[in-house]
């Protein structure tokens, strides 16, 4: 039961945040295997400063999904953004320029479009302007807001008590926010972190089956992940 | 009979030195040449992954440790090794080997108690249980080629340093000659890794010793991120290598890189562990003296999978979930070098539970400091006022008995004025 099945329906942005105690690199998978299996015609773009394709094959062929072919078909793309622009860089608009090439290249009138920026925190820590993050990401929301495209950002927390001027944008920019935080207790080999939805200032009225604030556990596999309500251990027991 | 054959399974050649992973057969770890590292990591570090060794402790040198080990395991299965150091060479001449008997005199001696205790009646309610063990047996790994068991005592000949120089086994990045000016620039380097594997055909491990010493220049964090970054990638391009680097001591701090430091680390690599030894503090040395320092795990390698193998496979980490589903919580881990070998195990308190005996009154060894007002203002006198009085009273005065003092207990040891009389 996983409690965030329909935010990308929205076509809102949807933030992800994590900590290094519990990744949430499970749901960015989930999330991309999920949209392009929903319609043979769904089309990717990931934007990482580490693209790590073998894994990415790994998973997805649990789902059935050949990575090789989503590539070669242009379904899928990955975009290794220390290729295209390098520290110290004074803007990331190439990066932009990329995602509406992508998006542009295309003759399929049933394509949705999910654009996955998964590298706001790393071009902060690696020198990039402390700014440029926040407007790609506001950029990218713009342009998916017209183009009726899904996008999915995700932000690296490193104390929950500091909130920065990227993360206040994110909060705005977003509809939705996915907050995966590892247990308060350590560590656990039947419950490996927890989930809660939090509303942003642009979420849809209309989305009932999202339950703000109420925490979800999870549990991981080797290719993914099971969800229970917090308190319950029905998967565990 | 059936025309039903079964299709043969498609057998992928396995690298020399290393094994398919029980969790993801892509997989393939290899060795670092410490048993119970090699557990931590969920059987070894994968091919394709960069591990980050943090030791932040400025009196010792557990991370050089660790890399000398990571390298005496890649030249004994015939790894290529690629160094970046300041002096590659004193470094390849100061890893261990292999002794000549490799049954270690604390195994042999564990081996006959353990036979001793056999003959030991145990209750009936008792007999299914496991010995209790601290640390995976490193008798059972040294059965196999996968890992090497090494003695810190014997150093590796000079001929086979010598034979692996000339036939290109040993590569290095020296930061003194490489760079000139611009000594230790990360670009730099990296380029100069990325040839050495693109040149390369077998298993590559990559070492980076002392990232951020002083043979590397000014680094700032964002050039230390950068390098791992650019690392981590080159890896992933390059499947059949591996790498370990090892940050200088002073930079494996957040007192260096500013807040959430060794979280961002932790980020740019697949695995980071921290050892933070017990030098520095003394409380903890006397804590837990059968030990060296504490180990932390903040990033396990995960390349096929969601779920890392060490958090899956680990026994030292004890994360293992029961058939029946429930798991449970994360050991504490610490590490200890010993005379002929470095281990790393469970963590416990002792018998007593750390605590030998109870205590009312502070021990007699310890000094509490009372601070008042008038000692705020001048400052915390060091020297300790004695005044001595002389007993008043002539022939016939009557001695009054003295009082003897009810036994007082203080509760709060940031007040000790605080108390109360029994």
């Amino acid at each position: 039961m996983y409690p965030a099945a329909d935010l990308l329906a929205v076509k809102k942005p949807v933030l992800i945040t994590d900590q290094l105690a519990a990744p949430a690199d499970f749901l960015v998978f989930r999330t991309v295997t999920t949209h392009l299996k929903e319609n043979k015609q769904n089309r990717c773009i990931v934007l990482s400063t580490f693209n790590d394709v073998p894994r990415w094959k790994a998973i997805a062929s649990k789902s059935a999904l050949n990575v090789d072919q989503l590539i070669a078909a242009g379904l899928l793309k990955f975009v290794d953004i220390l290729f295209h622009v390098q520290p110290g860089a004074s803007t990331l608009r190439p990066l932009l320029d990329l995602v509406q090439t992508f998006a542009n290249d295309t003759s399929a009138t049933t394509s949705h479009l999910l654009v996955v920026f998964d590298a706001i925190s790393t071009l902060e820590w690696l020198g990039f302007n402390t700014t440029e993050p926040g407007r790609l990401s506001r950029a990218l929301s713009s342009f998916c807001r017209k183009s009726s495209a899904s996008l999915l950002l995700r932000y690296h927390i490193l104390d929950r008590e500091v909130i920065d001027d990227t993360f206040s944008l994110l909060q705005q920019l977003a509809a939705y926010r996915v907050e995966v935080r590892p247990l308060s207790s350590g560590k656990s080999g039947a419950v490996s972190g927890e989930i809660c939805i939090h509303l942003g200032p642009l979420h849809d009225e209309t989305l009932t089956t999202i339950e703000p604030d109420k925490t979800f556990q999870y549990r991981l596999t080797d290719f993914s992940a099971t969800f229970f309500t917090k308190g319950t251990g029905a998967t565990v027991l | 009979m059936s025309s039903f054959k079964r299709k043969a399974g498609i057998k992928t050649e396995v690298p020399v030195g290393s094994r398919p992973s029980p969790s993801s057969p892509s997989t393939f770890l290899t060795s670092t040449g410490i048993p119970s590292l090699d557990d931590i990591l969920g059987g070894g570090l994968p091919l394709s992954c960069s591990a980050l060794i943090l030791a932040p402790d400025l009196h010792s040198a557990y991370g050089d440790l660790v890399r000398n080990y990571f390298l005496a395991q890649g030249l004994a299965v015939g790894h290529k090794l690629v160094l970046v150091d300041e002096d590659p060479l004193r470094v390849f001449e100061e890893c261990m080997w292999t002794p000549p008997s490799f049954v270690f005199e604390e195994d042999r001696k564990e081996l006959e108690a353990d036979q001793q205790e056999e003959k030991i009646k145990i209750a009936w309610r008792y007999e299914t249980m496991k010995q209790f063990r601290t640390t995976i047996d490193s008798n059972q790994a040294s059965e196999d080629e996968y890992c090497r068991t090494f003695d810190l005592t014997c150093r590796v000949p000079r001929h086979i340093v010598d034979q692996a120089l000339q036939s290109g086994q040993l590569n290095s990045v020296d930061l003194a000659d490489e760079f000139g000016s611009e000594r230790g620039h990360v670009h730099l380097v990296t380029k100069k890794i990325a040839a050495i594997l693109q040149a390369s055909r077998r298993p590559t491990r990559i070492c980076v010793s002392s990232l951020g010493s002083s043979s590397w220049g000014d680094l700032s964090p964002q050039d230390v991120l950068f390098l791992l970054a650019t690392l981590r990638g080159l890896l992933r391009q390059h499947p059949l290598s591996c790498a370990i680097v090892c940050l200088s001591p002073p930079v494996a701090t957040d007192a260096w890189g500013g807040p959430g430091w060794t979280q961002k680390l932790g980020w740019a690599v697949d695995a980071c562990i921290t050892m933070k030894a017990f030098t520095g503090n003394p409380s903890l040395l006397s804590l837990f003296p059968a030990h060296h320092g504490l180990v932390q795990v903040s990033a396990s390698p995960a390349p096929h999978t969601v779920l890392s193998p060490s958090d899956k496979l680990s026994t030292l980490r004890g994360l293992l979930a029961s058939p029946s589903g429930a798991g449970g919580g994360e050991n504490n881990l610490a590490f200890k070098c010993m005379r002929k070998r470095m281990i790393f195990e469970t963590l416990h308190l002792d018998l007593e539970g750390g605590v030998g005996e109870r205590r009312t009154t502070p021990a007699p060894n310890t000094w509490v400091n009372t601070i008042n007002d008038a000692d705020q203002k001048e400052g915390i006198k060091a020297d300790p006022i004695v005044k001595i009085h002389l007993e008043e009273g002539g022939p016939g005065s009557v001695a009054v008995a003295s009082r003897k003092k009810k036994k007082a207990v203080g509760f709060a040891s940031g007040r000790p004025e605080i108390s109360y009389e029994f």
